[in-house]
């Protein structure tokens, strides 16, 4: 547990390079994520049963033709409860780092273009949260409202903002003195919809759609942090995490059952830090017209 | 040398016509922490005519650039009035203003960084259309590409973005850029400097060839003495935000009448020399806008400097007809003015 919490903390993805020598790893990362994706859109065709359904008589059973991953404590299908968890997870990842790039992307714009006083607010804000452990905030936001996977999931993401508002105010900062927007300046475009809109925020939205993908990783990881903690997710549903909760509970009679939403969780987490590099990688504008 | 294109007005002599652009004891000054501030133009007086070139030199940090930017609303103008063909364009109203950013144009330094890295050739040169809202959409795209070919770029290039493209063409899209708007000032901030020398004749000649063509008025900035002599009627030196000598071309080249010019041109390298030169070779580097010396700022590098250099600060003086100069010694130094050989 505190391994899970450990791993959510470093959210920022030191994978960085490490992974992107060979085309091989990116070219799985995608697949891995067309097949999550998939799963997401098509639960309810796939799913060879209803992922609530319980049968008492078939509990805690190992790997068999009718239920290749077993069933739970419950008697339910741990495959179809995969595929509807997916849905839920990555569904719950994506709520979370919309809210963070819908917070983050303004603000963050706001802070590095207007900046003076909105600056000061807004970083002092920030420096607030960021000073927070991530995951514990999360914890103490849904505690004191109760245990939702909404609410969970808009802690996360705000929690999560603060690191876009840095990337957008330092990327905004460094744009807003280039010699091209002065050049605009210089022939009358001012404010969002001739000076922002079209040459600061194309500049500078890159490694936000690169943090995107890492921030989506670690919003997968938050959700089944929290909902092993039983603060996310509520019986009965089925997500990564509730499902490797469930499992962690019945370690000592079925102990290979952790490892399927665990194995989950791994590789979606490393096919979008993957793809967050080769994403970098493509936004390139020198690559642009080519 | 380009043709001195001298407007009516100053061949007459006398009281001139207003200037297009007149700059009046214009001052532009940074806050730099605590109650300090960073004054990069000093009380500065300058004219650009119709019709002519008008070079403004000095070295990196005297302010040149800052006068054009402040010319363009990019710098804050502290103090002093910016006059638009005789009329102050602090008081002008929303169409004014918009004439006036329309009529003055610039011409960046770094031909690369001054594009869009992610729009294309044809969208950055029709741009200030798009921002005026000038003619209907379609037309403006005409415009653009019409720009484009005066400065010598294919419809082809239109379509590329700049990372695509050469150094010299990516600076023939700055100025069709900068021609889009049909301007009447181009002001040019070191519009070569980051060119090759082959590269700088070309586009020189491409700035001259659009002068005639698109009746510019010219004002422009270098560090480069022998870019400016060659293009310019009339030159300014600029020192440490001040302007130290104002003259013709002619003039200022054969008869410097201020020791900080005569040290940059006795710099400048000639092909053909015969003749011995003394080259002045000026110590250290421009002193510090925040901490500039008292006195004439000059005196700090002057080797004809004089304890009253140190005290007194030179006014900008007829040193010969329709020659300025800034310096306290000019006469001692540079002989009679030509004035006062007139009268003898």
């Amino acid at each position: 547990m505190t391994a899970i919490i450990v791993a959510a903390d470093s959210f920022v993805g030191p994978s960085r390079e490490r992974f992107s020598s060979g085309r091989a790893p990116v070219v799985a990362s995608y697949v891995i994520l067309a097949i999550v994706l998939a799963v997401v859109v098509s639960a309810d065709l796939i799913a060879p049963y209803d992922p609530n359904k319980q049968d008492l008589d078939a509990i805690l059973l190992g790997p068999s033709a009718a239920h290749p991953f077993g069933t739970d404590d419950l008697g339910r299908d741990l495959v179809s409860r995969m595929i509807y968890g997916t849905r839920v997870s990555v569904l719950a990842a994506g709520q979370a780092v919309a809210i963070a790039v819908l917070i983050g992307v303004p603000l963050g714009l706001a802070a590095g273009y207007v900046g003076k006083a909105a600056d000061l607010v807004i970083m002092r804000v920030v420096d607030a949260v960021m000073s927070f452990p991530a995951i514990v905030l999360a914890i103490g936001i849904t505690a004191t409202l109760g245990p939702d996977i909404t609410t969970a999931m808009t802690a996360v993401g705000v929690v999560m903002a603060p690191t876009i508002i840095r990337l957008m105010r330092a990327q905004t900062m460094s744009v807003k003195g280039a010699t091209f927007v002065e050049a605009a300046r210089s022939f009358g475009a001012r404010g969002v919809r001739r000076l922002i809109l079209p040459h600061i925020l194309p500049n500078v939205i890159q490694p936000v759609l690169v943090q995107i993908a890492i921030l989506m990783g670690f919003a997968l990881i938050a959700e089944a942090s929290l909902s092993f903690l039983q603060l996310g997710v509520q019986p009965p549903t089925a997500s990564w995490g509730s499902v490797l909760s469930r499992a962690y509970t019945f370690f000592d009679q079925t102990p290979m059952q952790i490892f399927i939403p665990g194995i989950a969780i791994a590789l979606t987490v490393f096919a979008l830090n993957i793809i967050g590099d080769d994403v970098q990688r493509r936004l390139d504008p020198k690559r642009k017209g080519r | 040398m380009s043709a001195l294109q001298k407007g009516p007005d100053e061949a007459a002599g006398g009281e001139r016509r207003a200037p297009l652009l007149e700059l009046r004891q214009v001052s532009v000054r940074y806050p730099v922490g605590g109650r300090r501030r960073l004054t990069a133009v000093d009380a500065v007086d300058l004219r650009v005519h119709e019709g002519e070139t008008l070079g403004i030199i000095g070295e990196s940090g005297s302010g040149k650039s800052t006068i054009a930017r402040a010319v363009l609303g990019l710098a804050p103008v502290s103090s002093g009035k910016l006059l638009w063909q005789g009329e102050d364009v602090s008081g002008f109203d929303r169409a004014q203003r918009r004439e006036f950013v329309q009529a003055v144009q610039m011409v960046f330094q770094d031909p690369h960084s001054a594009l869009d890295p992610r729009r294309t050739i044809a969208q950055s040169v029709r741009e200030p259309l798009d921002v005026m809202r000038r003619g209907v959409r379609g037309s403006r795209q005409e415009v653009a590409m019409q720009a484009l070919a005066d400065v010598g770029l294919t419809a082809e290039i239109a379509g590329r973005y700049p990372h695509q493209l050469s150094g010299g063409q990516k600076q023939r899209a700055n100025i069709a850029r900068a021609l889009v708007t049909r301007p009447r000032l181009l002001i040019c901030d070191e519009s070569v400097a980051a060119l090759d020398v082959a590269l700088q004749a070309e586009i020189l000649n491409l700035l001259q060839d659009l002068k005639v063509n698109y009746q510019l008025t010219i004002m422009f900035i270098s560090h480069d003495l022998s870019v400016v002599a060659h293009l310019a009627d009339r030159m300014n030196v600029v020192y440490l935000g001040q302007v130290v000598e104002d003259a013709t071309t002619t003039s200022m080249v054969d008869q410097p009448r201020h020791p900080y010019s005569e040290a940059l041109l006795s710099a400048q390298p000639h092909v053909n020399l015969h003749e011995e030169t003394n080259r002045i070779v000026l110590t250290g580097d421009i002193p510090s806008p925040l901490d500039p010396p008292p006195g004439c700022r000059f005196h700090t590098r002057c080797q004809h400097a004089i304890d009253r250099c140190a005290t007194t600060t030179p006014e900008l003086t007829e040193a010969l007809p329709d020659h300025w100069a800034a310096c306290l010694r000019t006469e001692e130094l540079y002989g009679l003015t030509g004035r006062a050989k007139e009268l003898i």
